[in-house]
Parts: C-alpha cells; sequence; structure tokens
C-alpha cells in the first residue's frame, strides 16, 4: 500500500472526513452545551416554584 | 396518524433521545471501526486505480448521505406544511447544516479521488454540477432560517424552498445516465445488480451503514438541540413579559402609595 503513488490523496481524503465529523459532532454538542447552560436559570426557578408549591397549595388561601 | 402525531411530541422525543442517541452512537463507533477495517485490511485494491480505490468507502457513503437527508427534509417540509407539526420543523431545520456537511464530504472527496484517476480536482460535469447544486441549496436553506426572525415564517419559507428544490434530487441520480458524462454510472443500485465485486462491496455496505448511523445519532443530537432552542426562547418570552408586567405594575404602586 505504501507503494502507491496516490497514495497521499487516500490520505487526504480520510482526513478531510475526518476534519468535517468532527467539526459536525463538536458543533452540535457545543450549541448543546450553551443551551443547557442558558436553560439552567429556568430549570432552577422552576424547581424553587415546585417547592415552594406544597407549603402553600392554595395561592387563595 | 394521530397516535403518531403524539408520539412525535418534543416532550416524548426527548424522552426517546435520551436512550436512542447513546445506542445510536456505539453501533456508529461499532460499524465504523469494522467497516475502516475491512477497507483498509480486507478489501483489494483495485485493478486499475490501485489504493485510490479506497476513496470509494468514503465518498460514496458520503454521496448517499446527501441525497437521503434531502429526502429526509422533503418529507419534514410536508410536515410543515401539511400537518403543521411543531417537531416536523426542527427535524427540517436540524438537517440541514448536516446535509451540508455531507454533501462537502462527497464533494471533497470526489476532487481528490478525481485528481489522480481524471487529472482533473473538478470538471463540469452533469453529476458533480447538480451535487453542486445540492450543496449550495444546504446552504441556502440554512441560510434563509438565519435571515427570517419570524420561527413560522422562516418554517414555512424553507419547507417551500426544499419542495420546490426536490427537483434536484432525481437530476442528481439520473444525470449519469440522460448525459454523456465522466462519472461512472451506476454501479451498486442499479438493473442488473450490483457491478462491483463482492470483496469491495461489503466494505462499501457496513461503511455506508456506519454513515447512516452516524448521520441519526448527529441529527437525533441537533434536532434535541432544535428543541431546546424553542424553549428556551419560550421561557425568555414569558421571562422578559413577567418583567415588564411587574415594572409597569410598580410605579402605579409607588404612586398610590404617595398620593395624598
Amino acid at each position: 500500500m505504501s507503494h502507491d503513488p496516490h497514495l497521499g490523496f487516500v490520505i487526504a481524503a480520510y482526513a478531510l472526513a475526518l476534519a468535517i465529523v468532527v467539526a459536525m459532532a463538536v458543533t452540535i454538542i457545543t450549541d448543546y452545551l450553551n443551551l443547557k447552560r442558558a436553560l439552567s436559570p429556568f430549570a432552577e426557578q422552576a424547581k424553587d416554584q415546585a417547592l415552594e408549591l406544597p407549603r402553600n397549595p392554595d395561592p387563595e388561601s | 396518524m394521530n397516535c403518531m402525531l403524539n408520539f412525535a411530541s418534543p416532550t416524548h422525543f426527548l424522552r426517546l433521545a435520551r436512550v436512542l442517541i447513546p445506542l445510536s452512537a456505539t453501533l456508529t463507533a461499532l460499524l465504523l471501526g469494522i467497516g475502516l477495517y475491512l477497507a483498509f485490511f480486507v478489501a483489494p485494491p483495485d485493478y486499475q486505480q490501485g489504493e485510490t480505490v479506497r476513496i470509494m468507502y468514503l465518498h460514496v457513503p458520503a454521496a448517499w448521505l446527501a441525497m437521503l437527508i434531502y429526502l429526509v427534509m422533503t418529507s419534514a417540509a410536508l410536515g410543515t406544511l401539511v400537518w403543521r407539526h411543531p417537531l416536523a420543523d426542527a427535524a427540517q431545520k436540524a438537517a440541514a447544516p448536516l446535509g451540508a456537511g455531507f454533501t462537502l464530504l462527497c464533494l471533497g472527496t470526489g476532487s481528490l479521488w478525481g485528481k489522480p484517476m481524471w487529472g482533473a480536482w473538478w470538471v463540469w460535469d452533469a453529476r458533480l454540477t447538480s451535487v453542486l447544486v445540492l450543496f449550495l441549496i444546504y446552504l441556502g436553506l440554512v441560510a434563509l432560517w438565519r435571515t427570517i426572525e419570524d420561527p413560522g415564517k422562516a418554517a414555512r419559507s424553507a419547507a417551500i424552498f426544499t419542495l420546490v428544490g426536490a427537483v434536484n434530487i432525481p437530476i442528481i441520480k439520473f444525470s449519469v445516465d440522460w448525459w454523456n458524462t465522466l462519472h461512472q454510472p451506476a454501479s451498486v443500485f442499479r438493473l442488473g445488480g450490483p457491478a462491483i465485486a463482492a470483496s469491495m462491496l461489503w466494505p462499501l455496505a457496513v461503511m455506508a451503514l456506519a454513515f447512516t448511523f452516524l448521520f441519526a445519532t448527529l441529527y437525533l443530537m441537533a434536532i434535541r438541540n432544535e428543541i431546546l432552542r424553542r424553549r428556551l426562547r419560550r421561557l425568555s418570552i414569558l421571562a422578559a413579559d413577567a418583567e415588564e408586567r411587574s415594572a409597569a405594575s410598580a410605579p402605579s404602586a409607588w404612586n398610590a402609595a404617595y398620593e395624598p
């Protein structure tokens, strides 16, 4: 295999594939982490409200 | 149909994605490992192309996915326009960058395969040109979602654009039959059966399956991101609204307290 005159093209193709796949995966994972971070204050707020509800179940009273 | 629509609700999807993403990622890693082993150590070099034929194990699955993703987007576009299902728009929006990525991979590996075999990085052949048009359609769709601020309008515009662009898929598939092209005709999905040797067909099939699972994993993750993005937008609007209402009521309470 190493004697093939076009081996560089094969290596370049696999390197390109790796770069594109890694770029797509990293973009999606980074986006997910950013969204989770942005949503965390709302999740905490919802948790606090859920904890407060049993103490005062009827807001009218 | 109703049951299916209920099943495809964003909440159900998030629950399902939590199970499916690790499963699909594991299958992708396993199949990619087997596929690369078969492609490099089991499949023989081609009698004419030599080792360069190993680019086929990347190029062909990427080309299949480039078209498959567009078909997925077309069905999602119908879901957006006909049933107005919230997940259909998210599914369509999440697929476009992945489609662009796999089409770029197809064009890039094709160019790297073409230079040593044809003596040119690029030729304005019908197959190559129609795939380039597909890549531009994907980029146009990504740009469309980013340009239109109203998500509803963006979804409908993108769905119409996707349906119009679907005409390019049969052109890509049959370009090698309709026109005299430098690109070779179909050698796997053809009437007389596959034209390539089994020793090369099996590694190609495993790599195609691995790429399909890779797309499925990334796609599930991207749809999950879209659902979370919509949730964040909705919650931010609600929070801003609540803040505005409390700000509006505060001065009146203040005034009331200080009225003589």
